[in-house]
C-alpha cells in the first residue's frame, strides 16, 4: 500500500458514515413487518413503479464494487475501456426495445433463471442449474469484502494492512445484519437512497476530480502511461476486439438479461410495458456505472503519474502499471482520499458503504433464495412452509456470509477485479445463455442438451488466475470465457439435436 | 488517436449530462413509487390479518 499518502478523511466524515448506516439499520428494522411471504422477501411483492424500479436496478449495480472495477479499469486500461461502458449501456437499450430474453421470462412469472429450467426443461434441470448458479454467484462475490475493505481502509487514510481483515469482518456483520431483517421490500429502500447519494456523489467528484487535476494533463498521463492504447479499444496492446466482445457479451448481455439480481428487477415491477420502459431508462444508468467510476480510475492514474511520493507506489521504475492487482484497485479510493474535502469525503464515503451495503444484500437475498426455491424445494417436491423457507433463506445467508469473509482473506486475486467477477460468473452465465436463448427461441431445445450446455459453462473457471498458474497455462480470460460460450452453444445445439425430449403423451 | 479521444470526450459529457437530468426525474418520481408502495403493502398486510383463514 502507498506510503507518504494523508488522507483529508476527518472526524466529522467519520460521524456521517456512522450516522448513515445506523439510519439504514434503522429503515431495516421499520420495513420488516411489511414482510408476509417469501413473494414479499425477495420481489417486494411484484409492486414497484417504473421510477423505483428504475432506483433500485441502478442503485443495486451501481456497487460499491462496480465503481471499484470499474475504476480499476479506468486506471489499467486508461479511456479505451470506456468501450465496456459503451456495451453496458447499449444492450440494455435493445433489450428495452426488443424484450430479448426478459420479457418471455416476465411473461412466466418466474423468479428465478433456475424456476424457467424446470418449466422448460423439468425438475432435475432445475435443481442442477440452481446449484450452479449459487455456487457461481457465490465466487462472484468472493471479492466483494476486499474490494470494500480496500475501499474503507485507503479513502480513510488506514494503511496498516491489518485494518482491511478488521474492516472485512465488520462489514460483513453489518451487511448480515441488515440483510436477514428486511429481505427484499429494505433492498430497494437502501437502493433508493444510495442512489441518490451515489449518483449525484458522483458526478459531483467527477466535476472536482477534473478542475483539480486539468483536463489536459489527464490526457496527457494517459499518453504518457499506456500510448494509442490508452484511447483506441481495438490497440493489440490494449483489449482488442476479443475482450471487446466478451465485454459485450458479459457487461451488455448477461448483465442486464441472464444475471439472476437483473431478472429478480423484471420480476418485480407491475406489468411488461414498465419492463421495457425499466431497462430503457437503466440503459443511461448502466452506461454511467462504468463510465463515471472509468473516469475517476483515469483521473487517479494522471494524479498519481505525477506525485512526487506516491509515483513509485502504484508504477515501476520503467513506467508500466504496478502488476499488484490489490494496489492498482486502491488506487481509486486513495485518489478521493487526496482530492475531496472534509465533510464531502464523509458523504460520498457514506454512499459508497451504503452502495455496498445493497448490493451485498441484493446479492446475499438473490443466491439464499435460489437454493431456497430452486435447490430445496424442489427436491423435496415444494412440500416446505413459507415459514421455514424464509428461516431457511435467512440461514443461508448468514452461512454465505461466513464463506465470503474467509474467502475473501484467502484467495490470491492476480487479476484485475472486472476480469474476476466476469470470469466467475460465467460458470453459470455461459451455460444460461444456451438454455435460456434456444430454450425461448428455439422449440427443439432438449434436457440432454441443457445438461451438456450447463456443464460446458464450468469451462470459464480456466479464466481465473489461480487457476491457470495452478494447471500451467496462461490465457487471456476473455478467450477462455467465449470458448466456454461456444461450447456451451455447441453442446446444447448438438445435445438437442442428437437426444431430443420425447414427445408428452395425450392427456387422457 | 484523437479520433477516439473525441468520440470519448462526447460520450463522457453527453452521458454525464443525461445521466444528472434521469436522476432528478427518478430520485422524484421514486420517492412518489415509495409512498405508493408501503400503502400497498400496508393494505395487503390489513386484509391478510382481518381474514386468516384465508391463509394456507
Amino acid at each position: 500500500m502507498p506510503t507518504g499518502l494523508e488522507s483529508n478523511f476527518s472526524g466529522l466524515d467519520w460521524a456521517i458514515v456512522v450516522g448513515y448506516l445506523l439510519g439504514t439499520l434503522v429503515v431495516g428494522l421499520y420495513v420488516n413487518r411489511f414482510i408476509q411471504d417469501m413473494s414479499d422477501y425477495v420481489v417486494a411483492g411484484r409492486s414497484l413503479g417504473t421510477w423505483l424500479a428504475v432506483a433500485t436496478m441502478i442503485g443495486s449495480e451501481l456497487g460499491l464494487v462496480t465503481v471499484m472495477f470499474a475504476a480499476q479499469k479506468g486506471f489499467t486500461g486508461g479511456f479505451s475501456a470506456f468501450h465496456i461502458a459503451v456495451a453496458a449501456g447499449l444492450v440494455p437499450l435493445l433489450v428495452g426495445f426488443t424484450g430479448f430474453i426478459v420479457l418471455p421470462l416476465r411473461r412466466l412469472g418466474v423468479m428465478t433463471i433456475p424456476e424457467y429450467y424446470g418449466i422448460r426443461y423439468g425438475k432435475g434441470v432445475r435443481v442442477y442449474g440452481g446449484i450452479l448458479l449459487a455456487l457461481a454467484g457465490i465466487l462472484n462475490m468472493g471479492m466483494f469484502l476486499k474490494a470494500g475493505a480496500v475501499f474503507v481502509t485507503a479513502l480513510t487514510g488506514l494503511n496498516d494492512p491489518v485494518y482491511i481483515k478488521v474492516v472485512m469482518s465488520v462489514l460483513i456483520v453489518l451487511v448480515l445484519a441488515y440483510t436477514t431483517l428486511g429481505g427484499m421490500v429494505s433492498v430497494v429502500i437502501t437502493d433508493y437512497i444510495q442512489f441518490v447519494v451515489l449518483s449525484f456523489g458522483l458526478l459531483l467528484t467527477c466535476v472536482l476530480a477534473v478542475g483539480h487535476l486539468g483536463w489536459d494533463s489527464i490526457v496527457v498521463a494517459v499518453r504518457d502511461v499506456h500510448g494509442a492504447a490508452g484511447f483506441d479499444p481495438t490497440h493489440e496492446e490494449g483489449f482488442g476486439f476479443a475482450y471487446m466482445a466478451w465485454m459485450l457479451l458479459t457487461a451488455g448481455l448477461i448483465s442486464s438479461t441472464i444475471w439472476q439480481t437483473a431478472v429478480m428487477r423484471a420480476s418485480s415491477v407491475r406489468n411488461e410495458e414498465m419492463v421495457r420502459s425499466l431497462y430503457k431508462w437503466s440503459s443511461v444508468g448502466f452506461l454511467i456505472r462504468f463510465m463515471l467510476p472509468q473516469f475517476l480510475g483515469i483521473c487517479a492514474l494522471a494524479y498519481f503519474w505525477t506525485h512526487p511520493i506516491a509515483h513509485s507506489s502504484f508504477f515501476t521504475a520503467d513506467g508500466q502499471i504496478a502488476s499488484d492487482a490489490e494496489v492498482t484497485m486502491s488506487a481509486f479510493p486513495h485518489f478521493l482520499g487526496q482530492i475531496l474535502p472534509a465533510g464531502i469525503i464523509g458523504l460520498v464515503g457514506a454512499g459508497m458503504l451504503a452502495a455496498f451495503m445493497s448490493t451485498h444484500d441484493s446479492y446475499l437475498l438473490c443466491w439464499a433464495s435460489v437454493i431456497v426455491e430452486d435447490v430445496v424445494a424442489p427436491i423435496r417436491n415444494g412440500h416446505i412452509s413459507t415459514r421455514s423457507r424464509l428461516l431457511l433463506a435467512r440461514i443461508l445467508i448468514i452461512l454465505i456470509g461466513m464463506f465470503l469473509l474467509v474467502w475473501g482473506l484467502w484467495y490470491p486475486l492476480g487479476q484485475d477485479l472486472l476480469d474476476y467477477m466476469m470470469v466467475s460468473g460465467a460458470i453459470y452465465s455461459t451455460g444460461a445463455l444456451a438454455l435460456l436463448v434456444l430454450g425461448i427461441y428455439w422449440k427443439k431445445g432438449s434436457r440432454v442438451g441443457a445438461y451438456l450446455a450447463l456443464t460446458a459453462g464450468g469451462l470459464a473457471v480456466f479464466g481465473l488466475a489461480p487457476v491457470q498458474k495452478l494447471v500451467g497455462i496462461e490465457l487471456p480470460a476473455a478467450h477462455v470465457g467465449l470458448g466456454a460460450v461456444a461450447a456451451a452453444l455447441l453442446l446444447m445445439f448438438s445435445g438437442s439435436l442428437l437426444f431430443p425430449d420425447k414427445p408428452k403423451g395425450i392427456p387422457s | 488517436m484523437n479520433s477516439w479521444l473525441l468520440l470519448w470526450t462526447c460520450l463522457l459529457v453527453l452521458g454525464a449530462t443525461v445521466f444528472a437530468l434521469l436522476a432528478v426525474m427518478v430520485a422524484r418520481g421514486a420517492a412518489k413509487d415509495i409512498k405508493s408502495m408501503f400503502q400497498d403493502l400496508g393494505e395487503k398486510s390489513g386484509n391478510d390479518r382481518k381474514s386468516p383463514n384465508d391463509r394456507q
